[in-house]
């Protein structure tokens, strides 16, 4: 699943990686890993692209609220648990490219809410083009 | 990433212009406090009358001195005989807005012919802290061929 060193000593991660079976579908890595930080890649196919040969939105918005739920992940304590709200993704143009990277980034951890900030960046050999942001609200279930 | 450079070499005196005339910006007692190329602060200080009922600022106040900022940012990048006009923004509450002065501080993200993305972050300034209170992503159209003024320059239908 993951080539991140660090990764185990996030248990509420690991579980929620594990459980979703989308991002599995998919093909999404874990590739980093901090406190209010998660990085992940995800690489293309065919059979998801729009007209132009590009990443459907649709994925790029799946990517967006999933980093954001990994990244609140990193925060959240033994007996918590944070599910999406609510996000909304601005796309810049279109994501093209041989990868996608999303990053997510908590802007607040609070008991109740966690907000985290999602980037996605389509990366092209040494090119990386941001192509999409998000600000997701995650609540305490 | 977006080219930030200026279109209009005039963009500071343009946008400062614009500002003079946002009669809720003067109505509120806001001050356009830093200006540059894609990035845009307006600052506004505590009075009673901007705050709800915890006696914060106003939610709505915090919202539009944001967008005010989102917009001007936006608009330093835009070329000239154009104007601007906020299509969405989506905003988080962080904290509530409590302090003597509250800053909203703007930077595009992405910008193309029409459209600009641009970041907005608000900061009440609270016993020498800044306090994080709001961020949210606007999107700004640019208005190419319309005017910066009153009913974006068309006659004025009598009322």
């Amino acid at each position: 699943m993951s080539k991140v060193s660090n990764l185990k000593e996030y248990g509420h991660l690991v579980h929620l990686f594990d459980s979703q079976k989308f991002m599995r579908h998919l093909g999404v890595e874990i590739t980093d890993v901090a406190d209010g930080h998660c990085e992940m890649m995800l690489p293309f196919q065919e059979s998801w692209s729009e007209k132009n040969g590009s990443f459907s939105k649709a994925i790029v918005g799946a990517l967006a609220e999933n980093v954001a739920s990994a990244a609140a992940a990193t925060l959240t304590k033994v007996d918590e648990s944070f599910s999406a709200s609510e996000y909304k993704i601005n796309l810049f143009g279109t994501a093209a490219g041989e990868k996608l990277l999303a990053v997510g980034e908590i802007i607040k951890s609070g008991r109740s809410l966690k907000i985290v900030r999602s980037n996605i960046y389509a990366l092209n050999g040494a090119d990386r083009v941001h192509c999409a942001s998000a600000i997701v609200t995650l609540v305490a279930a | 990433m977006t080219d930030l450079k200026p279109k209009n070499p005039d963009f500071d005196a343009v946008v400062r212009n614009s500002f003079g005339r946002q009669s809720f910006m003067d109505f509120i007692g806001a001050d356009l406090t830093q200006l540059s190329a894609g990035s845009c602060d307006i600052s506004v200080p505590h009075q009673a009358g901007l705050t709800q009922q915890h006696g914060f600022f106003h939610g709505g106040l915090v919202s539009a001195l944001a967008d005010s900022a989102a917009g001007y940012a936006a608009f330093s990048l835009f070329p000239a005989n154009s104007t601007v006009l906020t299509v969405d923004f989506k905003v988080n509450f962080l904290n509530p807005s409590e302090g003597k002065l509250l800053i909203a501080k703007a930077q595009v993200i992405s910008m193309d012919r029409k459209i600009c993305h641009v970041n907005g972050d608000v900061f009440a300034m609270k016993d020498g802290r800044e306090i994080h209170c709001l961020t949210g992503i606007f999107t700004m159209m640019c208005l190419e061929g319309r005017s910066d003024s009153a009913n974006l320059g068309r006659a004025k239908v009598a009322s």
